[in-house]
């Protein structure tokens, strides 16, 4: 996983499994994003995830807390039905549409 | 694409049953005799399910579930480990090792496969 | 991962949304008769059950807001119901925009808007005016439990589960969501999460878990299906709370819930099972002790079963179907199944890597071919009591008729089998039961006088056993008196005078054709019917039958029957270049023997000595007469079998070939009854594999052991 520049916006593509290792590599990505000084769009790229994780989905809710906070926003673009329903199954549906959607 | 189990025992027999329940069922299975070797193989490649017996030469089970939680690949991956019933302690030093579960031998190709899917991600 | 929940979610909401429009059109329409005052307390109901349902499905399906307003709704109408608030034309009024509003949530739920926060609060405010003195309601928490609609049929339970992991959790691999997925399995589940403990980001172990849930779920599973979803981590790695939710506290006395599903003691010592994870330590206990107010596990509805019309009556959830669509449904499963075979053998060449989605594909398709199979397989399946509630009458007549006493005593009649081997087990049931009565049970003089009970006892039990289901009629009479049915089997022919015979042996002739032990033959058991035609009866089927006897103490009959007619999971075998199939519930385990294990008795045969204990070998060529098959006991393979009578034998064979699902054909409607072979099937490729008799194999192992013991 790397931090793309796509035109000013910086991407992180999921990888497809979103095992335990990922999600502690995920953290350290979105730290390093919410502690730069920036004000790019950032989004995760879920479009390839086969098979998420609880460990990942939390990190993906607490880094949009931690962007919240600086006043920005962690935009999930395209989330693959596998994330999709990981989302659900965790009940955090509304935490979804909260990322997915501006 | 088929989830790849690796099934470590010393005993072939074992091992067949494990291998020949779970390919037909649609799984990867990769096997290894022991602990050391089973490790050997988590070097090679990641797998999604680890079913493991206890008692082995070069390296038991239990030390195997600890040094497989010390991998970074590897420290999420189920792990099951073949008890017998009589062995109630091995239970608990496979929980505290990090296992996720058991499954008592002998068990029926269907039992083996229900719990698989229950703990396969 | 499929989604196959998501997708039967999706289906059912449909249904509800249809049902809501009804529901709502009832309501309005009752409402206004309320308006003219023309109604009755029993349109109050009606509204009142109407409301309820659309609340019952939305709780299902978590539609917050929906539940809230149709929460507090229904709380005013039972006030008024209940005489607690009067009927006025304002408050008709209410009532009729009450209506509105609700289907305004109803609409906002089913194209998934949102409504305005305040939306309906007027409405809202008026009816909790009505609803008066009570408890704020509108503080309730709008997740509320999916209630029951009254008089549904106690077919479903509302759970209440808190799932709070332990922050090592995750390292165990046991993830949340494999256990969400198995839940979702089990019912309709509303998941809500608690992300309260997420830390912040830096503060973060991405290993450790923060989040904790509460579901509700409503199934018709019992508890202990839900202690299983969370066996592995329950106690150990996460606290685990499970308790029946019902409507409690808000004391209605409307529904005759009965507990669906009492709640069983926690899961700590469930083991026997052979799986599971360590036991709960007992300071951490799962809090499932139920609420001092003993909340009744309130039935609850599925959609489907919140029938359209709310309040006009008991709606039960099924339909009559003639019996021959269903029986071409399970026909062209089994096709079907061949076919899917077929396909996975035609694409065997090919590897996950080469044709990822062609494998995916296929294996998806075997999947929901076996899912579809059982599906229609449980259509068929029906409790045997239908079978066993003609057995007391016959027991009451035949006893008066034979001047005996018996009583019957049965068990496992909720035992469920397919309907055709029910059909199949009638006659021969029937006749066994006579037979225990007129040959089996004594005159009550001669009980007496042998120190037992004037009353006999015919004991008719069914149960599952091994993929098989088990009938057994056990009498407690004079059991098989063996010296009589030797010499009539002599008399008849059956066996040449000197012929050594065990006990077993001699206890089987009553099956031999054309045998008859009865002195006279009597009116009871029928005359030339005997029990070769209840033994051909069940063999036609696929069935066996032995009987067990102890002089002087009874006999038990046992039946023994496949669960269905048309399919069953087999270990394909090879054996030189023929294919056998053996039935996966029959097999133990297998394994190369060494030297070492395999040994030859004299007075046996061909043993193998296996973690101590001897088991009599069988090589599949020799009883088939095979050529081209491994005979080197070192260098095939030994399946180890193992009989409904618990007895093990090891099959040698060359190798295993794998494990499928075959389709039964019956060799005896087809060709002609082989011993050692209980049916046929026709494999992926055309060919035609014979399906192995484990007992019967043991039998003729036996039998082969004694030839070569005569011989010595």
């Amino acid at each position: 996983m790397k931090i793309n520049d796509d035109n000013g916006r910086l991407v992180i593509d999921l990888p497809a499994v979103l095992d335990l290792p990922v999600a502690s590599e995920l953290r350290d990505l979105l730290l390093d994003l919410a502690s730069r000084d920036t004000a790019a769009e950032i989004a995760v790229g879920g479009a390839g995830v086969e098979r998420a994780s609880t460990a990942a989905i939390q990190v993906l809710l607490a880094g949009a807390q931690a962007l919240k906070a600086a006043s920005r926003r962690l935009e999930l673009e395209a989330p693959s039905e596998p994330l999709i329903t990981a989302f659900r199954h965790l009940g955090l549906a509304n935490d979804l549409n909260r990322m997915i959607t501006a | 694409m088929g989830k790849c189990v690796l099934a470590v025992d010393d005993s072939k027999t074992m091992r067949d049953m494990v291998s020949f329940t779970l390919r037909g069922a649609g799984y990867t299975v990769v096997e290894a005799e022991h602990g050391v070797a089973a490790l050997k193989v988590l070097q090679g490649q990641k797998v999604d399910v680890i079913i493991t017996d206890v008692n082995m030469p070069e390296m038991d089970g239990i030390t195997l579930v600890r040094k497989v939680r010390g991998l970074p690949t590897h420290a999420g991956t189920p792990i099951l480990i073949l008890t017998t019933e009589s062995d109630q302690s091995k239970k608990d030093e496979g929980r505290a090792a990090g296992a996720t579960g058991w499954i008592v031998k002998p068990f029926s190709p269907d039992k083996l496969l229900q719990i698989v899917a229950k703990v396969c991600p | 991962m499929t989604d196959d929940q998501g997708y039967d979610l999706s289906q059912f909401k449909a249904t509800y949304f249809e049902e809501c429009a009804e529901l709502l059109a009832t309501a309005e329409e009752t409402i206004a008769r309320l308006q003219d005052g023309m109604a009755g307390d029993d349109d109050l109901n009606a509204v009142f059950r109407c409301v309820h349902s659309i609340k019952g499905g939305a709780g299902a399906f978590a539609f917050d807001d929906l539940v809230h307003f149709a929460h507090v709704f229904e709380t005013a109408l039972d006030a008024l119901r209940s005489g607690r608030a009067e009927l006025s034309p304002q408050v008709a009024d209410i009532l009729v925009r009450g209506t509105d509003v609700l289907g305004d949530f109803v609409r906002a739920a089913q194209d998934g808007s949102t409504l305005e926060a305040d939306h309906g609060s007027d409405v809202l405010a008026h009816l909790n005016a009505l609803i008066g003195g009570g408890a704020p309601v509108a503080a309730k928490p709008a997740a509320a439990k999916p209630a029951a609609p009254a008089a549904a049929p106690v077919t479903h339970a509302v759970w209440r589960i808190v799932f709070t992991p332990r922050p090592g959790m995750l390292r165990t691999g046991n993830d949340p969501l494999l256990m969400i997925r198995e839940l979702e399995t089990l019912g309709t589940l509303t998941i809500q999460a608690d992300t309260a403990h997420l830390p912040a980001l830096g503060d973060m172990d991405p290993a450790e878990s923060y989040l904790s849930w509460t579901f509700t779920l409503v199934t018709d599973k019992g508890r202990a299906a839900i202690d299983e979803v969370f066996e592995f981590v329950a106690g150990d790695s996460a606290d685990v709370g499970i308790e029946p939710a019902g409507e409690e506290g808000e004391g209605w006395g409307l529904f005759e819930a009965a507990p669906a599903a009492a709640p069983a003691p926690p899961s700590g010592g469930e083991e026997g099972d052979g799986w599971g994870l360590f036991e709960p330590a007992p300071a951490a206990a799962p809090s499932a002790a139920p609420q001092a107010a003993a909340p009744k596990p309130a039935t609850a509805p599925t959609a489907a079963q919140q029938a359209a019309g709310g309040g006009t009556g008991v709606h039960t959830a099924s339909i009559r179907v003639d019996l021959d669509k269903i029986d071409r449904l399970v026909n062209m499963v089994g096709e079907l199944v061949i076919t899917q075979a077929m396909l996975g053998q035609q694409a065997s060449g090919f590897t996950v890597e080469s044709h990822p989605e062609l494998i995916q594909g296929l294996q998806e398709l075997s999947h929901h071919t076996r899912e579809l199979q059982e599906s229609v397989m449980a259509i068929r399946a029906q409790p045997v009591k239908a079978l066993f509630s003609k057995a007391p009458r016959l027991v009451r007549d035949l006893s008066s008729k034979l001047a005996k006493q018996a009583k019957l005593v049965m068990s496992g009649e909720n035992t469920e089998v397919d309907k055709t081997v029910i059909e199949q087990l009638s006659d021969p049931m029937t006749h066994l039961i006579r037979n225990a009565l007129d040959h089996g049970i004594e005159t009550p003089e001669e009980r007496m006088a042998v120190g037992k009970p004037a009353e006999g006892t015919i004991h008719l039990g069914a149960e599952h056993r091994s993929g098989r289901i088990i009938i057994e009629i056990t009498d407690d009479g004079r059991g098989i008196n063996r010296a009589r049915v030797l010499e009539k089997a002599i008399e008849k022919g059956l066996v040449e005078r000197g012929q050594q015979l065990t006990d077993e042996q001699i206890d089987m002739l009553i099956f031999a054709p054309g045998f008859s032990t009865a002195a006279e033959v009597s009116d009871v058991s029928g005359r030339g019917v005997g029990m070769d035609v209840v033994r051909k009866n069940i063999q036609d089927v696929g069935g066996r039958v032995v009987v067990q006897s102890t002089p002087g103490a009874g006999s038990r009959f046992i039946l023994s029957l496949p669960l269905t007619l048309a399919v069953m999971d087999g270990m394909l075998v090879a054996v030189g270049n023929e294919r056998y199939v053996l039935p996966l519930t029959n097999i133990v385990e297998s394994f190369r023997p060494t030297a070492q294990q395999a040994r030859s008795l004299v007075d046996v045969g061909d043993v193998l000595t296996l973690r101590g204990q001897y088991i009599r070998l069988l090589p599949l060529h020799g009883i088939f007469g095979i050529r081209g098959a491994i005979t080197d006991v070192t260098r095939g393979l030994v399946v180890v079998v193992e009989t409904e009578g618990g007895d093990r034998i090891g099959l040698l064979v060359d190798e295993l070939l794998g494990q499928q699902q075959v389709v039964i054909k019956s060799l005896d409607s087809n060709y002609r009854p082989v011993e050692g072979i209980s049916a046929a099937t026709i494999l992926g490729d055309g060919r035609v594999a014979l399906i192995l008799d484990v007992s019967a194999l043991r039998h003729m192992a036996g039998l082969a052991a004694e030839a070569a013991m005569a011989a010595q």
